[in-house]
């Protein structure tokens, strides 16, 4: 029942939600083209004859131009409709790789860079590493060094779930934790830096790390995981680690924050103190009296943000210096060189996105729009042989149907575009699996994506029906009427 | 010559609305055609004759009244009956041709034998046959692009005759063409008459194509005017054109 | 004064009557339009036959096969009605039937066997209309020909939907291929308890004698078996030895030579190459084992630190590793770098199209050593794989069960590997429903391109359309006619797009696959257009050419005689 629901909304109500603003838009535009119609009139008594004819012809034309649009309100309906839908998903297509391809650029200056295992994937580094590796970074030369309360931050990846039963794990009762120190939170963790937050969310996490560090056993959860999971903050919950990993380990956490809802990113994610993680190890050790295998393993990722390439090439020759960091042997690389390691499985499906996808979906758009513009011409020849009579110049006719498409292509791509970005984003962006990377964002260039995409469309696609409107001749005007 | 009439037009009436508008083509027609008469429908624009023409034809229903063309009540048939029936028994000659223009001739003529049940060879043989009665057998393969309006028309006659039908309808026939060629495609038809004994009724303006028929029927705002039969004495009012 | 006032009233229409009005007639009819969409959508798919005989269903003037219509009483109506419903629904079964025959007759399953069939049914249809229709289609063929810019130009749209459809299919495909052949059914894989992939399973070394020796004797309901089921033995070297294989697994961090990337390769530890080979089903392309050693001392060297580790390669690796020192692949005898140490192939795996194309494997003794494993990370047992796939089948999955509920010492997890490989096709569903989304917008705009171009087509040769109903074709007749034209079109961009992308056929790609808990498995996989690929696509473009030609051809053929020749 509800699919039918759904489905009813979008193939009925859809559409036209889609097509008010359209109407809207041309409706705006021909008032504004009449009323700079009168104005120019008004006007032209003071101007110089031939600026004045063409400061008149300007909205007369676009006015022209409006009215063949609205004459077969049905066509361009269909055509505005097509353009949009393909805008949106090579909109989709390009959020997904820009986001990819920041995420992946080197940056210059003050980036972070990522400590990991040398030789495999993944790490498990022991915990001595995080003292030393800190030291090594704080002990590089001045304007190279790194601030160990403000640019360092350890990861440990800790799966558990609601449910001690293996076989029973599912979305709804699996947490996977990124065990840290809570400062981290502030400093260190994209799009959560404190200075990019708005004050009202830098106080959110700000209230988040002190209440993790006044309750090691304080956890946060990001709102989405919160609604997975269904509970709320100040829950208390039970959950046991997965017997694959930290083996016969459970903890006794309470919901202390969320993360605040303009990062999307951290949708799925959650917090746990890494003191916590650690006491809970220690007390294994002292209940059964052998050390947990993951005692020594547990640190997955260390990262260190580093004002410049030197700093990085410093640290990195710390790093091999024989006997210091052997068990195991470690390599540091950008943030952003990590992420394209990981990505080197999808190379092939991001090329074909990128190469083959965009290009045919932007082909298919300039055949609609040369389609349907090559029939409006076909069927307006005779006027068009009526308006040269008339003294129309051949250029002049030429702009009237360029004008229809191009009215038509910009604004179907520009009203996509902007509804996807305040919508899609709004809504929580747009999901695809990628790697680790689950949910991505329309970004603010997406604003002129739309029209520049609508308006390519519109050109190639009337380039050449528009050519032949411009090479109608006048004697056709006569053929149709004997 | 007293032949049965193939055609028997009663108490035909028909009107057309146009929006709130009720606009009287034909009223309160009754003529019989004879078989083998060559007979001209002429009167001002507007006076019904064209509309009297698609009705005999069978391109359209009248608003009351019957119509039999050799025995069938064509007036009630479906449109689904009057398609069946117009390709057995009815030939079009048109004003314009309106042959299709990527068929060559050939194909034009052989087009509404396609709707009959003969074999590849027996089409072949008709088709053959029309084109050499209007004396075209060497333009077969020419589009009508490359004929001249003559021959399109010759073409255009050859396809009304190829499925031996009752009735042969022109519209202005020589409307488009030059006094030599319409003279051509007038004598045609005059020998279609004669030595087939087709009955051939004709809209026309034309006086030259009037004075082929043997006889005259003149309409004026939707009625029967005269009627008068070649060789017998004619008004001599000039007609308004 | 009064006659004033209502001139006045009668020029002036009101601003909001101008304005209102057209808006609440376009809305009008633009929702009209969009809901008679699925009652066109849906006939539409119909074979065209069956359509135009159950049409005087819906209409009742139009008679296809009898001649004869009386208008009388309703009930001679209704029967003539259910009469033409009967006939239609007839002529679609005579037209599915011939075609499930064909595709059951060439053994075709699943989606392959109703891809063949909606496209065999379609084909037939268009067959019997072309046959006895009546149907002027040397006049459409014709048109085509004479009009070849715009035919072209519209079926490049197809050809350009038609071949990203099959290029994106094929990937898909070779994604499935990889993941159903990979498991062998009489396979059942090991992992650590509560463990879902092999890199963060665990088994310690003492474990594994245990499992080996297991045997199953109930089934599922704790019914006892007909036969016990246990693992396979066979004779190796001489000697009767349990058929399973006990690996360690790693993901290694390679520096690509002579870049700055890094890529990551996934090694494989094996104790026993041979057996394990049988397990897995696998044979060498070229080149042996590696000894039991697992290392090789380099020529002119001593045995010792410079020892190179042999390994042998899956195929796609092989590929992946060439590509990067212009190769087309390594060969028995090149070295590669990894973890410190050379290492050295010494036989390449005819493991193309199973993850362990994407593998090396060496020495599990070595491997554990390199990467600091103190463990197995998995186990896999082939249990005794006589008789049927189907029993077998069975067999596997008993003993997982048996293994994963009642074995305790220790605890483990125990699935069939087709079960496993199953799950790792989560990935493969998520990637088809994207290209399924991506697919149907571009086919929008491929039939509202065919739809443009055949409005078009029919408002230049409406006086055609005259003629020919005046010669008596009849308005069915008309529609089929122009319907025909459009599939035309559509036939040849798709044809043209299948065959362009039927290029890609064999090409290598790399993805990941995942059973979507996080994780991941890096493969490497050959594209695939196989028949199911090539059927999607002609179906596909037979569709769209359908949608597209559908309401200009319905158009068409309402057209009234005598208007079309004014």
């Amino acid at each position: 029942m509800k699919i039918v629901l759904v489905l009813f909304l979008v193939l009925f109500v859809g559409p036209f939600v889609l097509l008010l603003p359209f109407f809207g838009m041309l409706g705006a535009m021909e008032l504004c083209a009449r009323v700079g119609g009168r104005l120019s009139e008004s006007l032209t008594a003071t101007l110089p004859p031939k600026f004045g004819a063409a400061v008149i012809a300007i909205p007369k034309f676009a006015i022209i131009i409006l009215k063949s649009i609205r004459r077969n309100l049905l066509r361009s309906s269909l055509s505005y409709l097509a353009v949009f839908v393909m805008v949106l998903v090579i909109t989709g297509i390009w959020s997904i790789l820009t986001f990819l391809d920041a995420a992946t650029s080197a940056k210059a200056a003050n980036f972070k860079a990522l400590v990991t295992d040398k030789f495999q994937i993944p790490s498990q580094m022991p915990p001595s590493y995080i003292g030393e590796l800190t030291r090594e970074a704080a002990n590089l030369p001045a304007g190279m060094r790194a601030d160990p309360a403000k640019d360092v931050m350890t990861w440990s990846f800790v799966g558990t779930s609601l449910d001690p039963d293996p076989s029973k794990r599912s979305q709804e009762n699996m947490i996977i934790f990124f065990s840290m120190d809570p400062r981290g939170l502030l400093n260190m963790m994209d799009d959560l830096e404190q200075d990019r937050l708005s004050p009202a969310d830098a106080k959110q996490m700000r209230e988040n790390v002190a209440a993790m560090q006044t309750n090691i056993k304080g956890i946060v959860l990001s709102e989405e995981k919160l609604r997975t999971i269904n509970r709320k903050v100040g829950d208390r919950l039970k959950v046991y680690c997965f017997p694959g990993q930290y083996k016969d380990i459970e903890f006794d956490v309470e919901i202390v924050g969320t993360f605040p809802r303009s990062a999307g990113r951290y949708d799925g994610s959650a917090i746990l103190n890494l003191e916590y993680l650690q006491k809970s190890l220690d007390a294994y050790e002292r209940k059964t009296g052998k050390q947990h295998p993951m005692s020594n393993r547990y640190i997955n990722l260390f990262w260190v943000r580093v004002p410049n390439e030197d700093a990085m090439r410093a640290l990195a020759e710390s790093l091999d210096k024989p006997g210091r960091f052997s068990t195991p042997p470690v390599k540091i690389e950008r943030g952003s060189s990590a992420v394209s390691s990981f990505l080197d499985a999808y190379k092939d499906i991001i090329a074909g996105m990128r190469y083959l996808l965009v290009p045919a979906i932007v082909a298919v758009m300039i055949l609609v729009i040369a389609n349907a513009i090559s029939i409006s011409v076909r069927e307006r020849r005779p006027e068009m042989a009526v308006l040269k009579v008339l003294g129309f110049q051949p250029w002049q006719v030429l702009i009237l149907i360029l004008g229809e498409a191009l009215i038509v292509g910009v604004l179907a791509g520009g009203l996509c575009t902007t509804l996807a970005y305040y919508g899609v984003n709004a809504r929580g962006g747009i999901q695809f699996p990628i790697a680790f990377f689950g949910k991505f964002f329309i970004p603010v260039e997406s604003l002129w994506w739309g029209p520049v995409l609508g308006a390519i469309a519109a050109i190639a696609g009337s380039v050449v029906p528009a050519w032949s409107a411009r090479s109608v001749r006048v004697s056709e005007v006569f053929a149709k009427i004997a | 010559m007293t032949n049965k009439p193939i055609v028997q037009v009663r108490d035909l009436y028909k009107s057309f609305t146009r929006g709130a508008e009720k606009i009287e083509v034909l009223t309160d027609l009754n003529v019989d055609v004879a078989e083998g008469e060559f007979l001209a429908l002429m009167g001002p624009s507007g006076s019904g004759k064209t509309t009297l023409l698609n009705l005999i034809a069978g391109l359209d229903q009248p608003t009351s009244g019957k119509i039999l063309v050799g025995d069938q009540e064509i007036s009630a048939m479906t449109e689904s009956q009057l398609a069946r029936w117009r390709t057995r028994h009815v030939g079009f000659v048109f004003q314009f041709y309106h042959l299709l223009p990527v068929l060559t001739a050939y194909e034009n003529v052989e087009l509404p034998l396609l709707l009959m049940p003969l074999t590849a060879a027996e089409r072949k043989r008709q088709v053959l046959n029309a084109l050499e009665l209007v004396q075209l057998s060497n333009r077969l393969s020419h589009r009508p692009g490359m004929l001249s309006g003559g021959q399109q028309q010759r073409v255009g006659i050859a396809r009304a005759i190829v499925t031996d039908p009752t009735l042969i309808v022109a519209d202005e026939p020589t409307g488009d063409l030059d006094s030599k060629s319409a003279n051509e495609i007038l004598s045609l038809l005059d020998l279609l008459r004669e030595s087939l004994n087709k009955t051939i009724i004709m809209v026309t303006h034309d006086p030259h194509a009037a004075e082929r028929a043997q006889r005259l029927l003149h309409l004026e705002k939707g009625r029967l005017v005269m009627d008068s039969t070649q060789g017998e004495p004619r008004p001599t009012v000039a007609f308004p054109r | 004064m009064a006659n004033a006032e209502l001139t006045q009233q009668v020029t002036e229409p009101s601003r909001l009557a101008t304005w209102f009005w057209p808006a609440f007639d376009f809305s009008r009819r633009f929702f009209l339009t969009l809901a008679s969409l699925p009652f066109i959508v849906l006939p539409a798919m119909l074979p065209l036959s069956s359509l135009l005989l159950m049409l005087p269903a819906a209409i009742p003037d139009e008679t296809i096969i009898t001649e004869s219509h009386q208008r009388g009483s309703a009930i001679r109506n209704l029967g003539a009605r259910l009469f033409a419903l009967g006939v239609g629904l007839a002529s679609l079964v005579a037209i599915l039937l011939p075609s499930h025959e064909l595709a059951v007759r060439l053994g075709l399953t699943g989606i392959q066997k109703w891809v063949a069939i909606a496209v065999t049914a379609y084909l037939l249809d268009l067959v019997i209309l072309a046959a006895v229709g009546n149907v002027p289609l040397r006049y459409n063929f014709r048109n085509l020909m004479v009009r070849w810019r715009i035919t072209l130009l519209t079926a490049i749209a197809f050809t350009v939907v038609v071949a990203l459809l099959t290029v994106m299919l094929a990937f898909v495909v070779g994604m499935y291929r990889v993941t159903e052949e990979s498991g062998q059914p009489g396979n059942i894989l090991i992992l650590g308890d509560g463990s879902t992939d092999e890199v963060f399973s665990f088994l310690a070394y003492s474990d594994v004698d245990k499992i080996e020796v297991e045997r199953c004797v109930l089934d599922e309901d704790d019914r006892p078996l007909a036969e016990p089921i246990g693992v396979k033995t066979i004779t190796l070297g001489g000697r009767p030895r349990y058929m399973t294989s006990k690996e360690t697994y790693a993901i290694s961090i390679q520096t690509v030579p002579g870049r700055e990337k890094k890529r990551f390769v996934q090694v494989r530890g094996v104790v026993e190459p041979e057996l394990a080979a049988l397990v897995h089903d696998l044979k060498l392309k070229t080149g042996v084992w590696f000894s039991d050693a697992g290392v090789r001392t380099p020529p002119g060297e001593k045995p010792g630190e410079r020892d190179q580790v042999e390994a042998v390669l899956g195929a796609g690796v092989a590929r992946e590793f060439g590509s990067t020192v212009g190769k087309p692949t390594l060969e028995v005898g090149d070295t590669f770098e990894l973890s410190d140490r050379t290492w050295v192939v010494v036989g390449i795996a005819d493991s193309d199209g199973t993850t362990f194309g994407s593998e090396v494997w060496a020495k599990q003794s070595i491997v554990a050593k390199l990467f600091s494993k103190n463990g197995y990370n998995s186990m896999v047992l082939r249990i005794d794989d006589r008789g049927t796939r189907a029993e077998v089948s069975r067999r596997a999955a008993e003993m997982a069960f048996h293994l994963r509920t009642r074995f305790t010492n220790p605890k483990i997890s125990a699935q069939t590997e087709t079960e496993y490989f199953n799950k790792q096709s989560e990935t493969n569903k998520q990637f088809l429903f994207a290209i399924i989304f991506v697919a149907a917008i571009m086919a929008l705009g491929g039939v509202f391109g065919v739809m443009n171009t055949m409005f078009a087509a029919i408002a230049q040769r409406i006086k055609d359309i005259g003629v020919m109903r005046i010669l008596g074709f009849k308005r069915w007749q008309i529609l089929v006619s122009f319907l025909l034209e459009s599939l035309a079109i559509a036939l040849i961009g798709g044809v043209l797009g299948c065959l362009l992308g039927s290029l890609s056929d064999g090409a290598s790609a790399t993805s990941s696959i995942s059973s979507g808990q996080g994780g991941g498995k890096t493969v490497i996989l050959r594209l695939s257009v196989d028949s199911t690929v090539i059927l999607t696509g002609l179906l596909f473009t037979l569709v769209m050419g359908r949608l597209g030609g559908l309401i200009p051809a319905l158009g068409a053929m309402r057209l009234k005689i005598l208007e079309s020749l004014r």
